[in-house]
């Protein structure tokens, strides 16, 4: 008995230095916000106490109900095509560049993903421009009309999306290649045996056996559509009108412009229930249980 | 045994080394002062703006015997930088705002009331003491009053079109216009930056043509009244050039109007001064500001140095405000790093001379813009709105009312 509590010592000592970091930056604020979301705060007075006025006023908050919108919009287009290119990347190049220029084009396709947000907006503003930009000087070749791809409010969002699907994907393929690497050659030659053609061993094998990864994949996509901000504040600041305002640039906004850290707490609160709501979703369609 | 006591002993380690990283830093003497200042230098400078306030900082502590620490604090996050900074306790005891940001710091109690540290005479030196009176207090001190927005015409292009002089008045304009989209083509008339991702962009491209409506942005008591026939004639002004193609045909997308003017496909746009003197167009002219229903108008920059009230030096702060803007060294920055005009009465204008009469004869025509509760949301929704209205996605009034009650139930 004192062995495995020793041992049990042993244990949380290792892990001590990443719970203290969990517990001060992680857990400890999600509390505080809790708690400030239900106050008046600047941050230089004292919070006031003002009950459920904050949460009152985010139901009325136009900018709020745009951005909301936006960001499921950026959610529903982001996550599922980031999800299938990584997922057909990463099966290509398992199955059929197991060699150098397989390593080459895996690196390559992650240079994005380590890549800052500001650069990659930059570089993309430029890419997609509306006059010279390179997009618009390709669609011309093909006599396709220039496209105002920032500067409308039907396709600057898109122009996000897309600037997200690219810097996502590498990151998203690498896991996904790792999980295939792992799946049993066995089951493969067996199918292959039973006469399974390469389609057939995708969805039969290598599909239902990425449920795990895949499912890391999604809640990870998730996740992270709903924290967008860098990409929309550099290459549009949330326009043109609100058409890429997103939830976490009106948290921002709330904190930042406004001094409001009261009501930005508020919407921090909502989009962490929003972000628990769908992951639950997820898990329910994924059919994965406690344990 | 020893493999534990030693991973035990590297987890302590890191333990130590956590707890340090939460440590105070700023526990300064009172004898160290921070400044924290804008970036005005242009990136090809010879000298930064790091290199120059340095300098200035350690001639004013050899003089003090103390230590001026100096940062420069980028655009991009500048109002984040500020707020963390101050409410950590780890923020400058100097610092530099501009408009939009000092209600929020007045309001909060965070910035110390200069009065008193300056003299009849210190007062009687500075051309502007009296508009860093802000909220009933003197919470500032102007530190760059320049960089007006300016209408800027590229001559070669106009004499194109047919047209002799740059438009002094909005007829004129719209008449210039017209003659470039009939004789020049390819070429935009007005290039405006309505694509930018900051509402910054309004400064040059909406107050400028809104005050010589007649319009004001907000009254004596801090309401907003940009919904008014004079904020309407605006912003049907705006809209009918967006029509009539006088800004082009991707006007949203427009995020550096300066792109187009320097390659000659554009005949006009509203430039800052100091922008304006580094066009690659070499025949360019200038008006100060375009006459419209009310006497021209056009916006200046008024950024201000402030004293923040966790300065636990204030007597020493004050004698280096003093000295930042002293005629000594105001002339070396306007001369090597930003070309601005004189902010005390002893320094000679040492700019362009292309401006000189701009600030002098013409200086009735600059305005800073307002101080109020809200400011930077209600540019950014009335920015974003104009934005739909050039998609004609809204109407004029419907950007006037929208911001209106945006502000009057969010922001106020």
């Amino acid at each position: 008995m004192k062995q495995r509590r020793l041992e049990a010592m042993h244990g949380y000592t290792y892990i001590l230095p990443s719970l203290i970091l969990i517990v001060c930056f992680s857990i400890i604020p999600i509390f505080m916000s809790a708690f400030f979301s239900f106050t008046e705060y600047n941050v230089m007075n004292p919070p006031k106490l003002v009950g459920m006025d904050n949460y009152e006023k985010i139901l009325q908050d136009e900018y709020v109900r745009e951005a909301l919108i936006n960001t499921l919009k950026y959610v529903v287009i982001t996550v599922p095509i980031q999800t299938i290119l990584a997922l057909v990347f990463a099966a290509f190049i398992a199955v059929k560049m197991q060699n150098k220029a397989g390593e080459f084009l895996r690196s390559v396709m992650f240079i994005p993903v380590i890549a800052s947000a500001v650069t990659s907006g930059t570089i993309w503003r430029t890419i997609l421009g509306t006059d010279g930009g390179i997009v618009n000087n390709i669609l011309g070749v093909f006599g396709i009309d220039a496209i105002n791809w920032l500067g409308d409010s039907r396709t600057s969002l898109i122009s996000i999306c897309i600037v997200a699907i690219w810097k996502n994907v590498g990151y998203f393929l690498v896991i996904f290649y790792a999980g295939i690497m792992d799946v049993p050659k066995s089951l493969y030659e067996a199918a292959r045996v039973d006469g399974a053609n390469m389609f057939q061993q995708f969805f039969r094998i290598t599909l239902p056996m990425l449920k795990p990864i895949t499912s890391l994949v999604v809640t990870l996509g998730i996740i992270w559509s709903f924290q967008v901000f860098d990409l929309s504040y550099q290459m549009t600041g949330g326009g043109p009108g609100y058409s890429s305002v997103t939830i976490v640039m009106a948290i921002y906004n709330a904190a930042f412009k406004n001094y409001k850290m009261g009501y930005a707490c508020a919407l921090a609160m909502v989009l962490l229930v929003i972000v628990l709501l769908i992951n639950a979703l997820k898990q329910h369609v994924f059919g994965e249980k406690e344990g | 045994m020893k493999q534990r006591i030693l991973a035990i002993t590297l987890v302590l380690i890191m333990l130590a080394s956590m707890m340090a990283g939460c440590g105070d830093s700023s526990e300064s003497e009172g004898n160290e002062l921070t400044l924290w200042m804008a970036p005005m230098a242009s990136s090809d400078a010879a000298v930064t703006d790091q290199e120059f306030w340095t300098e200035v900082g350690n001639e004013f502590g050899a003089a003090h015997d103390c230590t001026v620490k100096v940062e420069i604090i980028p655009w991009d996050s500048y109002e984040e930088k500020y707020l963390t900074g101050v409410t950590s306790t780890d923020g400058p005891d100097i610092g530099w705002l501009y408009m939009e940001m000092f209600y929020d710091y007045i309001e909060m109690g965070a910035l110390a009331d200069l009065n008193d540290y300056f003299t009849e005479e210190d007062k009687a030196n500075y051309l502007y003491y009296d508009m860093g009176n802000i909220l009933g207090g003197q919470y500032a001190l102007p530190f760059i009053v320049g960089n007006p927005r300016i209408l800027v015409a590229n001559m070669d292009i106009l004499a194109q079109a047919g047209v002799e002089a740059v438009p002094t008045n909005w007829d004129e304009l719209t008449a210039a216009c017209d003659a470039v989209l009939a004789n020049c083509p390819g070429i935009t008339p007005l290039a405006l930056e309505w694509g930018s991702s900051h509402y910054g962009s309004l400064n040059g491209s909406f107050w400028p043509f809104f005050w010589s409506a007649g319009g004001e942005i907000v009254d004596a008591e801090g309401n907003l009244t940009i919904n008014t026939a004079e904020g309407l004639e605006a912003l049907t002004f705006m809209n009918e050039m967006a029509q009539k193609g006088y800004l082009g045909t991707s006007v949203t997308s427009c995020d550096d109007a300066r792109v187009p003017f320097n390659n000659g496909q554009a005949a006009f746009i509203v430039s800052d001064t100091g922008n304006a003197l580094q066009s690659d167009v070499a025949n360019w002219d200038y008006v100060t500001a375009l006459s419209g229903a009310q006497d021209a108008e056009t916006m200046v920059a008024a950024d201000s140095l402030v004293m923040f009230e966790s300065c636990e030096n204030k007597e020493l702060a004050a004698e280096l405000i003093k000295y930042l803007t002293s005629t000594e060294v105001m002339t070396k920055y306007h001369q090597t790093i930003t070309d601005q005009p004189p902010i005390t009465v002893d320094e000679e204008y040492s700019g362009s001379e292309v401006f000189a009469d701009l600030f002098t004869k013409d200086s009735d025509m600059l305005r800073a813009l307002p101080v109020f509760k809200g400011a930077s949301s209600m540019y950014d929704s009335l920015y974003k709105n104009i934005q739909s209205m050039l998609l004609g996605e809204l109407t004029p009034e419907e950007v006037l009312t929208k911001t209106t009650e945006y502000y009057d139930s969010n922001l106020k």
